[in-house]
């Protein structure tokens, strides 16, 4: 098993088809409105005039593809109150159902929108890296099913070695408040983080 | 969307009515010892039923409250595990000192009323912290801790005052040389309560200005919907307040607890429901940052 695993998004790669989306909510067998991963359509974009009085436009738009990063500080298990959100030795956040009340309080704090009610079970429930999947030797559905390989895991020093340091882009939070296991090569039209040119245009389905 | 957490709606408002109830009539009972033990009887039996019934209501947020006893476990870092044993522990405190008081009335039990309003204190604030998520924006303000200090003060000064009032007049005490001392006492604890509350609306609207990554602010949704709320809960805390302060004030002007207890019901039943659309209002419009 990985120690300290990692999830690296490529942007440049990423054509929103949401397959991860789908494939994780198979392997899960997640009832609806409850998604691990979710493809994020971010844009904005205004019209500006330049020096000879035209109008030009600066519209912008790319996909996020993000589950629960199994933050090296995550938030969810500092504010859950039963400790059933914990972050275990293979370094994977994930829920104890014995112990889970569902107050959903990790899900109030996570910016990542990771943990995930489940009204059935009156308890949370998110994503585990497809820990049965990594037992096994084989990727995360998720990983697996990326048809343009936007996606990939593993060590997140081998990742970060790969492929350079992440960077934060708009409208991922800022790393320092959970230290997110999660490595993002951006393209050309992502946005720095805190910007607020651009806004979620998939809200319904994310 | 501004009426998702109903049972949190009644939780809050009630530990805090009861922990407010507690703080007023133990001051009002130390300055008047002479009256404490028959006009004050009331009041404890009311804050443990109160602290109970809102207990009960707490278990309606939870998804598995069979599992609720799992929810002490993480006090060293979760601010609402912290929440549940303070709330517990007041509750206990509060039972204890009601039972002292029914089975000695003439006992003071001083000791044990400052530890239980200690506790009362303490749950104000961990109740507080456990909205200044950092994520969110909206509830990460002061405005939060000076609002849930100032509901505490003026519903429990209100609810108390119109107890004391009913009983006071079901026994026919009249005493001129007190009640103005502890009608004042309502008073003054349910105006800086409203002062509390007043500081904290500009801060609160401060916070709401931030968006999310959806372009919403705090201020999008009350514009959107909750702007009549938003006054309303205002207006009618004020208009309460000032109902109740009137109210009793005649108290002083006359020396008796004639014909305000009516008032006085009126006047918490403003101020209950601008608290209650308040709190409404407040988790609303919570918004989180990032995705």
């Amino acid at each position: 098993m990985i120690k300290r695993p990692a999830f690296y998004f490529d942007m440049e790669a990423c054509t929103g088809c949401k397959t991860c989306m789908i494939a994780c909510m198979d392997k899960n067998d997640l009832p609806d409105g409850v998604l691990f991963r979710r493809v994020t359509e971010y844009a904005g974009g205004e019209w500006m005039k330049d020096n000879n009085g035209a109008y030009e436009q600066n519209v912008f738009a790319y996909y996020l593809s993000v589950s629960c990063n199994h933050c090296e500080n995550p938030i969810c298990v500092r504010s859950c109150p039963t400790t059933a959100m914990h972050k275990d030795e293979n370094g994977i956040v994930s829920v104890d159902h014995d112990k889970c009340v569902g107050c959903r309080y990790c899900e109030w704090g996570c910016p990542y929108s990771a943990p995930q009610y489940n009204a059935k079970k009156g308890k949370m429930e998110k994503c585990d890296f497809c820990r049965d999947y990594l037992e096994q030797g084989k990727p995360p559905a998720c990983v697996a099913a990326c048809p343009t390989r936007a996606l990939e895991f593993g060590e997140y020093e081998d990742l970060v070695a790969k492929h350079g340091a992440s960077q934060v882009v708009a409208p991922l939070p800022d790393p320092s408040i959970t230290y997110p296991n999660l490595i993002v090569s951006a393209n050309r039209n992502a946005q720095p983080a805190g910007s607020h040119l651009g806004t979620i245009q998939n809200p319904e389905e994310v | 969307m501004l009426f998702n957490e109903w049972s949190l709606v009644i939780f809050t408002i009630l530990v805090q009515t009861a922990i407010g109830m507690l703080l007023v009539s133990e001051v009002a009972r130390m300055l008047s010892p002479s009256l404490a033990e028959k006009q004050f009887s009331w009041q404890l039996p009311a804050i443990s039923l109160v602290t109970g019934v809102s207990l009960l209501c707490s278990l309606g947020h939870l998804g598995t409250p069979m599992h609720s006893v799992y929810t002490i476990l993480n006090a060293g870092s979760s601010w609402l595990s912290r929440e549940i044993l303070a709330t517990g522990s007041f509750f206990v405190s509060v039972v204890l000192l009601t039972g002292v008081r029914i089975k000695s009335p003439k006992t003071q039990a001083n000791g044990l009323a400052l530890i239980a309003c200690l506790l009362g204190l303490v749950t104000v604030f961990v109740m507080s912290r456990v909205y200044m998520l950092q994520t969110v924006p909206v509830w990460d303000s002061v405005s939060t801790m000076l609002g849930f200090y100032g509901t505490t003060l003026v519903l429990g000064a209100i609810a108390g005052g119109t107890l004391y009032g009913f009983q006071s007049n079901r026994d026919g005490m009249l005493v001129k040389e007190e009640s103005p001392r502890i009608a004042g006492t309502f008073i003054i604890a349910a105006v800086f309560g409203l002062g509390l509350k007043s500081v904290g609306i500009p801060l609160d609207v401060i916070a709401m200005d931030a968006s999310n990554s959806l372009g919403i602010s705090g201020i999008n949704i009350l514009t959107s919907g909750g702007t009549f709320l938003f006054v309303g809960c205002v207006v009618l805390t004020f208009i309460g307040t000032a109902v109740f302060a009137w109210g009793v004030s005649r108290i002083i002007a006359s020396g008796g607890m004639n014909a305000i207890t009516n008032m006085s019901l009126c006047s918490f039943g403003l101020v209950l429901a601008g608290e209650v659309v308040g709190r409404l209002v407040f988790y609303g419009t919570y918004l989180r940052i990032g995705l």
